[in-house]
């Protein structure tokens, strides 16, 4: 059917998120965990196509592609109570069964052997669609699956599909804090290669704020797992609303994307929602009251960020959607956008088109809610480069004591040396240089010196 | 009537006149069989046998007898009685005497003249005097001529007789007894004239009212002959003893009511009377093809300048008989004109009654039946049977409900319409002022017309529908200036209108079928059309003539049944169609034409306009691309074509291509993004210096991305700042509005405020948003120039960077002169465009 999305969910991590999401857009379109519609799911105004496709017993199966180096995660799945959702066909473990020890080169090097496997998977797939629009990836970039396989099946996905959209939701280490695995800055600077060249946007989830957030919402000190991932779900059904709930706008993905990404490097997207309640996330605080002005508001908090940055004082807004949920009133969102700008609340940047803008979409009518109105954030952020740049300087340390390097040497990108790595920072470095450009007027003020007479039209 | 008794009396009555005339037999034979036909005119004539005026009665017998056999009565006697004909019941009362007078100026006026100077009562005795007249008097007071009161010679009855006979008393009556004969001689003037009146009017074609009026008339002179025959009675039979019997004062005060009642009714009916020039014109006999031709055409709105021209000289119901409406309000502003008198309330009052019962009937059927039974146009509601419900589906103006039941008097059906409807609509009358005929509201009435009107047009289209519009009620009796009667139109109205809207909104299922034009003209579900899109886009750039339409109806079919769109909503009525001419260029031309929207219907029908652009047209038409013209169309059956009229519909389209333009420049930039996104365009560059290459590829995305903020934020506005907003304010007041012109009104409130502040009724503004938006598609256009320029590298950077610099000189010129714009007309006439000001404000070129 039109539109539609293929999700990718690699390694540990993304089967995480993924099978929270499925679950929640799931019980958003009221399909049961078997995949038959329920019901009371007669409501409609719904496109369930987006995500699923009908079966001839009219069972909703998800368009959902799962691949990971080692069983126990998949496992869990398949013995969970959605087992019976998902096709089994989609389903990728390895059958040794080993994982990819953490290592980017090893998941890099297991995708090369099991891409007939996997494009089998995804072709079938994408023939099945009427008009593909995207893929969906979800991954971590720390680990050795979700970064290793992750980063080979971008770059296959690009070769293969060059016109299709490729959405990542990739979760970054926290590196605030030590890791248990010490190769992640290796990892994660490979991986944001391929993030830059081969995704065409990257909503950027760092585990540091997520866990930030679920102390300060949640009241839990050391949230689960559950409970980041359905953070990380809510805020992945919410960016697709406006997809499934088609109203008069932003019924694409591409007409989202497009308009938060001026410049097609610059496509790592931070993201923030408002508010986070126990219907979404498991022992979530009350929230008092929800007015467009206060989710508005609070989603350019730096606190309610899934992503941690510490930004300069130059830095500022690319662009911004907000994805509003709810019964609202579309004077009230011209008012909060009037007082956000009276007060500067969002600082954007000079030389572009540098507006607000905001999706109105409905709620699921199978949620009930006890506030009125949520919000999504999705704003290009200059000071994603600071992660960016953390992710350099601890790749630096690491890489100035040759540690570790033995590992990744056994595998076939590195027997011939080191420049992938080299490669690898290079491009993010360029990335950050560019946000930082992109944060002074002069970034697109070149003028070639013999037309001066048709720079003076544009002055 | 007469005829049973004719073989009697002449016998008698000839054998009278045998014997004190000494007519001859053969005289008397050919008198006896014509007086069989002219007695009852003549009876009075010859009815009185006073020795002075035997010679006058054989004079004015010998008059009738040449008339009579000059004319040949005496073979069809009854048949060439024109009053007969024409009113049967005339045939009972005396017919004004002018025959007999016009015989005698024309024939023997010298012999006549002579003889009134024969008839000298001077020297006479009072008594004897005063007998001779009360007697004359008694038959001038019913109007006929005697000896002493005669016909004045300038009497105008000659000419015309409803101005009544004068009469003149005898010179050598005595003056004390002449002048109280004066003051008694209007009476007879009165009575002749309206007798005159009566005969005149009760004949077919002067309308219901007027039959009543004369019905009345005639009760009231009938009391006045009962009068007379009492007062004839008490002056023949002997005087009782020790009284003086009938003198001359004594008849005064018997005769005073009557006076007082005949001149009150005298000033009535001459007031219904027209000049005699205007009355007299009746040449429509003539021109009756055409004038029903032009009738016609002025009901159909395109009398045009032939109308106008016509108008000046006199409307073709300009010089109509007086009848309907205006009698009674006539009759009712003379009752209050002369409200002072006690009389004339009484006696007005019942009159008013008797003749507004055939018209409150035509209302009442109107109203409670949606029946028009008005053969002489005396109500003031007209029918136009040339509009039947089938003209709807094809005519762009609301024909039906506008024009096919209109107020005679061209008051606009909506209250707030300012302009009347001119097209026939009769002239005032130059005398009273007052509308002639049916377009005369009578003033009471004022303030209902319009609720007559409707709850008649309800009932109407309820019947058309072919639903059972109830059982009528009981006829009316009497007058309408009450409150029973105003209690009844407003209950009729009252009934009509929730049928009606029931009608409209359950059987009809009126808020589903607004859903489904505004899912599909307002694209507020558009997911259906993005993939319309997608699938037709390469139709869409070709120009319209070289598209199948029914290609893409296929495409649009395909989209709209995704198994996702749900079912239902109507989606087997929409129809797509090309338009004839670009949206901006049409809006522009309309908008420059009328001034405003409000006339859309008419301008794009109209002729004129059409030819005189037709060339131009033709070289738009080949230039005209798909995406320009396509448009949707919208299969609407009666009677919910009252709602969704053409009007609206058009309205609706409007919309439509205004969000279809931005929607296909919206698809096309994302196109260009996603180019833009291929490897040839992000290369990875080896240093971090700014390069020639870099800097122009920073230009057209930042270019692109500005477009396609513009883009997407008028798109905003235009949907959840504008449609929804005031769809969700026309879905509340549908939920409890009352009246269905309510309804109506509330609807097309809904889309020109819609259109009003999509920015599409100000010529100003369609401009520079029509080349800001062109601009924007144009560079979109050239995506593919770009993106091979970029896969060049470093080569041809001058070309290149005019190129782009034309772009985006032309964007940041046209987008400026939009910004002021619109911050103009934010801050006057449109305050709606505030929020899109505020939505485009930091979209603007940097200086």
């Amino acid at each position: 059917m039109p539109r539609e999305i293929i999700t990718v969910q690699i390694g540990q991590c993304g089967n995480q998120m993924g099978s929270v999401f499925w679950q929640r857009l799931c019980a958003e379109h009221g399909i049961s965990k078997d995949g038959t519609l329920e019901e009371w799911a007669t409501e409609g105004g719904d496109r369930k196509d987006v995500f699923f496709y009908q079966a001839d017993d009219e069972h909703y199966i998800p368009r959902a592609i799962l691949m990971d180096l080692e069983p126990r995660v998949i496992n869990n799945i398949l013995t969970g109570p959605y087992a019976s959702l998902y096709n089994p066909e989609n389903i990728y473990t390895s059958k040794d069964g080993s994982g990819a020890g953490n290592n980017w080169a090893q998941g890099h090097q297991s995708g090369e052997k099991i891409y007939e496997d996997i494009f089998e998977m995804m072709d079938r797939e994408a023939e099945g669609s009427d008009s593909l629009e995207a893929f969906m990836v979800m991954h971590s970039i720390a680990g050795g699956t979700g970064s290793g396989l992750g980063s080979f099946v971008l770059e296959r996905l690009n070769d293969k599909y060059p016109k299709k959209l490729v959405q990542t939701y990739s979760v970054f280490p926290n590196n605030e804090e030590l890791s248990d695995v010490v190769v992640q800055p290796y990892n994660s600077i490979l991986t944001l290669k391929r993030l830059v060249n081969h995704a065409d946007s990257v909503v950027v989830l760092d585990n540091a704020a997520l866990t930030r957030i679920a102390g300060d919402r949640l009241n839990a000190n050391f949230p689960s797992y559950d409970q980041t991932n359905q953070i990380v779900s809510t805020v992945m059904s919410a960016s697709t609303t406006t997809l499934r709930y088609p109203g008069y706008m932003n019924n694409d993905l591409v007409g989202i994307i497009a308009s938060l990404i001026p410049t097609p490097r610059c496509h790592f997207l931070m993201s923030s929602y408002t508010p986070f309640t126990s219907e979404n996330v498991d022992k979530a605080k009350s929230i008092r009251k929800t007015t467009v002005l206060d989710v508005m508001r609070r989603l350019l908090q730096p606190k309610n960020r899934l992503v941690s940055t510490v930004p300069s004082k130059d830095s500022c807004y690319i662009s911004i959607l907000n994805i509003i949920q709810g019964d609202v009133d579309p004077t009230d969102v011209h008012q909060s956008l009037l007082r956000i700008r009276e007060r500067q609340l969002a600082n954007f940047i000079p030389w572009g088109p540098a507006s607000i803008q905001v999706a109105l979409a409905k709620k699921s009518p199978y949620i009930s809610s006890s506030h009125r109105v949520s919000g999504l954030m999705l704003a290009n952020h200059t000071s994603i480069a600071s992660l960016f740049r953390r992710t350099l300087d601890q790749y630096d340390r690491l890489r100035k004591r040759n540690a570790f390097l033995e590992q990744y040497k056994k595998f076939k990108t590195f027997e011939n040396g080191l420049e992938e790595f080299d490669d690898s920072r290079a491009v993010v470095e360029e990335l950050v240089q560019e946000y930082k450009a992109c944060e002074s007027a002069d970034y697109i003020s070149y003028v070639r010196i013999s037309s001066v007479q048709v720079g003076d039209a544009f002055c | 009537m007469t005829t049973p008794y004719t073989p009697l009396r002449p016998t008698s009555r000839a054998a009278r006149r045998h014997k004190t005339l000494g007519l001859s037999a053969k005289q008397l034979n050919k008198v006896t069989s014509t007086l069989s036909s002219a007695r009852r005119g003549l009876r009075e004539v010859i009815g009185h046998d006073d020795d002075e005026e035997e010679e006058e009665e054989e004079e004015v017998l010998e008059e009738m007898r040449d008339r009579v056999g000059g004319l040949g009565w005496a073979e069809t006697s009854f048949a060439a009685e024109p009053s007969f004909l024409q009113a049967p019941l005339n045939s009972r009362v005396p017919p004004p005497p002018a025959a007999a007078f016009d015989a005698a100026t024309n024939g023997k006026g010298k012999s006549r003249a002579s003889l009134d100077g024969e008839v000298n009562v001077r020297g006479i005795s009072l008594e004897l005097q005063e007998a001779m007249v009360l007697e004359d008097l008694l038959f001038v007071m019913l109007g006929i001529e005697g000896s002493l009161i005669r016909y004045s010679p300038d009497s105008p009855h000659v000419d015309d007789p409803l101005a009544g006979a004068v009469f003149v008393c005898n010179d050598t009556l005595d003056p004390s007894m002449r002048d109280l004969i004066t003051r008694l001689l209007p009476i007879a003037t009165h009575y002749t004239a309206l007798e005159a009146f009566i005969a005149a009017k009760s004949i077919e074609g002067c309308g219901f009212v007027n039959h009543a009026l004369c019905g009345a008339l005639r009760s009231v002179l009938q009391e006045h002959v009962t009068l007379v025959t009492r007062l004839e009675h008490a002056f023949l039979s002997p005087p009782r003893p020790g009284e003086p019997g009938l003198t001359l004062h004594a008849l005064m005060p018997h005769l005073d009511p009557s006076a007082r009642t005949l001149a009150l009714l005298y000033t009535l009916t001459s007031s219904l009377l027209l000049d005699p020039a205007g009355a007299e014109t009746s040449s429509e006999d003539e021109s009756d093809v055409d004038s029903e031709e032009e009738r016609r055409n002025a009901e159909l709105g395109l009398g045009g300048i032939g109308n106008v021209i016509k108008g000046l000289g006199g409307g073709p119901e300009e010089d109509g008989e007086v009848l309907g409406g205006e009698v009674i309000t006539t009759v009712w502003d003379c009752m209050r004109r002369m409200a002072g008198d006690p009389l004339t309330p009484a006696l007005l009052n019942p009159l008013l009654a008797r003749l507004s019962t055939p018209y409150a009937r035509t209302l009442l059927l109107w109203a409670e039946s949606g029946l028009l039974a008005d053969p002489h146009n005396e109500f003031f509601v007209r029918s136009q049977p040339y509009l039947a419900p089938s003209f709807l589906e094809r005519d762009y103006t609301d024909e039906y409900w506008d024009r096919r039941y209109t107020l005679r008097d061209g008051t606009p059906t909506e209250p707030g319409q300012k302009e009347r409807m001119t097209t026939g609509v009769p002239l005032p009358r130059g005398s009273t002022g007052r509308l002639p005929g049916g377009a005369c509201v009578p003033e009471f009435l004022d303030r209902w017309k319009r609720k007559v009107l409707l709850a008649g047009k309800y009932v109407n289209v309820i019947r058309e529908c072919g639903r059972d519009v109830g059982t009528r009620r009981e006829d009316w009796e009497g007058g309408m200036d009450c409150e029973p009667f105003y209690k009844r139109i407003e209950d009729a109205y009252q009934h009509a209108n929730r049928t009606l809207l029931t009608l409209l909104v359950q059987d009809q299922q009126l808020i589903p079928r607004l859903r489904s034009l505004k899912r599909y003209f307002f694209l507020s579900q558009s997911g259906f059309f993005s993939h319309f899109l997608d699938l037709s886009m390469s139709d869409l750039r070709k120009p319209s003539r070289s598209v199948s339409l029914p290609k893409l109806q296929a495409l649009l079919e395909v989209a709209m049944n995704l198994p996702d769109e749900g079912i239902g909503g109507f989606r087997e009525d929409i129809k797509l169609t090309m338009a004839r001419e670009g949206l901006y260029d049409w809006l522009l031309k309309v908008v420059a034409v009328s001034g405003d929207l409000g006339s859309i219907g008419h301008s794009s029908t109209a002729p004129s306009e059409r030819d005189k652009d037709k060339d131009k047209d033709k070289k738009d038409k080949r230039d005209l691309l798909t995406m320009d013209a396509l448009t949707l169309d919208y299969t609407v059956t009666f009677p919910l074509s009252l709602v969704i009229s053409r009007k609206t519909l058009l309205r609706y389209q409007l919309l439509f291509r205004f969000l279809l333009h931005l929607k296909v420049t919206e698809h096309a930039l994302l196109g260009m993004w996603t180019d833009q996104s291929q490897p040839v365009w992000p290369i990875p560059l080896p240093t971090l210096e700014v390069s020639e290459h870099e800097a122009w590829r920073r230009r057209v995305f930042n270019l692109r991305a500005r477009m396609l903020a513009f883009v997407q934020q008028v798109m905003a506005y235009a949907t959840t700042e504008v449609l929804e907003p005031n769809w969700r304010k026309l879905e509340t007041s549908l939920e409890k509005v009352s009246t269905v012109d309510q309804l109506l009104k509330d609807h097309v409130d809904f889309l020109d405020t819609c259109l009003k502040e999509c920015m599409l009724t100000s010529s100003k503004l369609l401009k520079v948003y029509s080349r800001l938006l062109l601009t924007c598609s144009t560079f979109a256009n050239y995506s593919s120039n770009f993106n091979k320029w970029a896969a060049k590298g470093e080569q041809d950077m001058q070309k290149r960077w005019e190129f782009f610099q034309k772009f985006e000189a032309n964007y940041n010129h046209s987008f400026q002169v939009c910004m002021d714009c619109l911050q103009f007309y934010a801050s006057s006439e449109n305050t709606a465009l505030l929020s899109l000001v505020v939505r485009l404000g930091s979209n603007g070129a940097r200086t």
